[in-house]
């Protein structure tokens, strides 16, 4: 079937192969059915993830306002880690204190580090310079939930067994009954106020007087709710609610904010399910929520504007979130948060469907 | 192995296998964590028949049966039927959608290539509507067929040299239009380089695919997220002639660049299998 080319034929090949090759390239790069500039808008910066596996159950975590430490609640291994962020993450130290413990303060001197026990009727006092532990507070309270350092000399502890919490001046160590309700609990930067997040209701209550008085100043919000975290921000100025219905999922969205002066409503944090925790910057300017609920595309912590208290970026994490478990570091250059990363669960391991490791996250 | 060269009366029959697993996600071109643990299997079964008219007419038809598993970790609150998270699996498989090609043979003018034009049409046969275990019909990427009818056109040319055949092809399919859920697939287009040693009993190669893929489209017309991207291949080929019209091979296609939009999951190889019996009437 092979015959002899004519010039005119063997120019057509030869320019039928040029089209082919033409064809390919043009394809390859600009050709209009073959563009690929179009992109959607990018909203997360997906970067490989900065984390220390630990492994561990974190029921509360705080950050050193001077050191570069970050001390992490061990409730189950009755331990409190220091983790040194200074480099590379690392548990630096760990100190095993007693049963279960479940809430973190810091004196307002910075420096002793007090931690309730759960799982006992005590708080260990810990030497935040030598990081040992330096005294132990007996209290008369069983279960116990939340503690706040209103002074150097004057902590304030709740439990979940009980309907008020009790107070402790130091060094005696002399309890006393107080009216406040138990709940989760914050105290005014000057030390004189003492803020209470509990199940339906957000209260105020004086100290300057030398006596506990319930202010007038309430919030509640209408419902039984869990606690996830309660937070003031480093300014004084703001509360930051994180409320969970354990009855319907869907019923929270947000996290609220009231004025810290007069308990106001000030704002609403909309993250599509109950918030966990939250970290805020130290002029108040930037909010960090941990929610509950992955989006789509995974789990993300969302910034928002603290003026405009509109979403500003989103950080996107390695695992479900943690309650209590963010906080910022003394710079606003980082955030921590606990993480329970997909696939650890479930194995044969005795007791491991609570673990949780340490992420850090660069803030753009 | 020479499909550029159409016989009157003969009809090339084929089975194809193909197997990708893809559970390394990329962010553009960067190794990225995976974070809910996701993969995809993704296996095809072709039948492949073609029939020379005459000699210069061609007719092909490939029949697909595809087989879709994607795997993940859910994180809490992710999926509504599955609130605290946990695996999800989401699966289709049965009839792909039909390839049916017209190839016509320019006229072979030695020393040039011989060269074959190819054009013919995806059809939408297949089923876009898998759902999960929860009765949910699931993303349209996962789904076996693309629901709608669309062109597609090939070139190829082929040329001996000494002992080795060089072959170029480029392929492409060009979706028209959204399916009826507004699912709209990128544009397809492939260009093909290979080298084949035509061996008695033994035959091998190596090919050099390379792939680009525009974006998908959804909501008649909303950009899709991390789909698209551009992929080369090198693929080793080794075949064996187990009778005179009866071949069978093997290749391994390995990505050696590969250039997504946002992150998706990739393979680092596929497997593909081959057999062809030439049967002439």
């Amino acid at each position: 079937m092979k015959r002899k080319m004519t010039e005119t034929t063997k120019i057509f090949y030869k320019l039928l192969q040029v089209m082919m090759m033409l064809a390919i390239v043009a394809g390859s790069t600009r050709c209009n059915l073959y563009v690929n500039s179009e992109a959607p808008t990018n909203y997360y910066e997906f970067t490989d993830f900065d984390i220390l596996t630990l492994g561990k159950n974190i029921s509360d975590m705080l950050m050193d306002p001077v050191q570069p430490y970050l001390y992490l609640a061990d409730y189950g291994n009755n331990a409190v880690l220091r983790i040194d962020i200074s480099g590379e993450m690392k548990v630096d130290r760990k100190l095993v204190l007693g049963s279960h413990p479940i809430a973190l303060d810091i004196t307002p001197s910075q420096n002793k580090l007090i931690v309730a026990l759960n799982g006992e009727s005590n708080l260990k006092v810990i030497d935040l310079a030598t990081y040992t532990v330096v005294d132990e507070i007996p209290v008369s309270l069983v279960g116990l939930n939340d503690l706040v350092c209103a002074t150097d000399a004057h902590l304030f502890v709740s439990a979940y067994t009980e309907a008020n919490v009790v107070s402790l001046s130091l060094p005696g160590k002399q309890e006393q009954n107080e009216i406040i309700r138990s709940g989760e609990l914050l105290a005014s930067v000057d030390g004189n106020k003492i803020f209470v997040a509990s199940k339906n209701i957000v209260q105020k209550y004086d100290l300057s007087s030398g006596n506990t008085t319930q202010e007038a100043w309430s919030a509640p919000f209408g419902f039984q709710a869990k606690i996830n975290d309660f937070v003031l921000s480093p300014n004084g100025e703001q509360l930051f609610l994180c409320l969970a219905d354990v009855d319907d999922h869907k019923n929270v969205r947000d996290v609220l904010a009231f004025s810290a002066a007069d308990l106001t409503f000030t704002g609403k944090y909309e993250v599509k399910s109950a918030g966990m925790g939250v970290a805020v910057s130290k002029d108040g300017s930037r909010v960090f929520v941990a929610p509950t609920e992955a989006d789509g595309a995974g789990v993300f912590v969302v910034e928002f504007d603290g003026a405009t208290k509109l979403e500003k970026d989103y950080y996107l994490v390695a695992g479900n979130l943690k309650a209590k478990g963010i906080a910022i570091d003394q710079n606003d250059e980082y955030l921590y948060v606990a993480i329970d990363s997909p696939g650890d669960d479930d194995s044969f391991e005795p007791y491991n469907n609570n673990s949780f490791d340490l992420q850090r996250i660069k803030l753009h | 192995m020479q499909y550029n060269k159409i016989v009157q009366g003969q009809l090339i029959v084929g089975a194809n296998y193909e197997y990708e697993f893809l559970t390394d996600p990329i962010y553009g071109t960067r190794s990225i964590p995976n974070i809910n643990r996701e993969r995809t299997n993704n296996t095809a079964t072709s039948v492949f028949l073609n029939y020379g008219m005459t000699e210069k007419f061609s007719l092909t038809l490939l029949v697909p049966f595809r087989s879709v598993t994607n795997e993940k970790i859910l994180f809490r609150g992710q999926n509504d039927d599955q609130y605290n998270g946990g695996k999800y699996t989401r699966h289709a498989s049965g009839l792909g959608d039909i390839v049916v090609m017209f190839n016509y043979a320019l006229p072979h003018l030695s020393p040039l290539p011989s060269v074959l034009v190819s054009a013919g049409v995806k059809l939408a046969n297949a089923s876009i509507d898998a759902t999960d275990k929860y009765g949910k019909r699931f993303s349209d990427n996962l789904q076996i067929g693309s629901g709608s009818v669309d062109p597609v056109l090939a070139l190829s040319m082929s040329q001996h040299f000494h002992k080795l055949l060089f072959s170029a092809e480029a392929f492409t399919r060009i979706s028209l239009r959204e399916n009826i859920y507004g699912y709209k697939y990128g544009n397809e287009l492939h260009g093909i380089l290979s080298a084949d040693y035509p061996g008695d009993m033994f035959y091998g190669g190596l090919r050099f695919n390379y792939l680009l893929v525009t974006r998908d489209h959804y909501q008649y017309g909303k950009i899709t997220r991390e789909r698209g991207g551009t992929w080369f291949y090198v693929a080793p080929k080794l075949g064996i002639k187990v009778l005179d019209d009866l071949d069978f091979d093997i290749s391994i296609p390995m990505a050696i660049y590969q250039n997504v939009n946002e992150s998706q999951l990739t393979s680092s190889y596929q497997i593909q299998i081959n057999t062809v019996y030439h049967l002439t009437f």
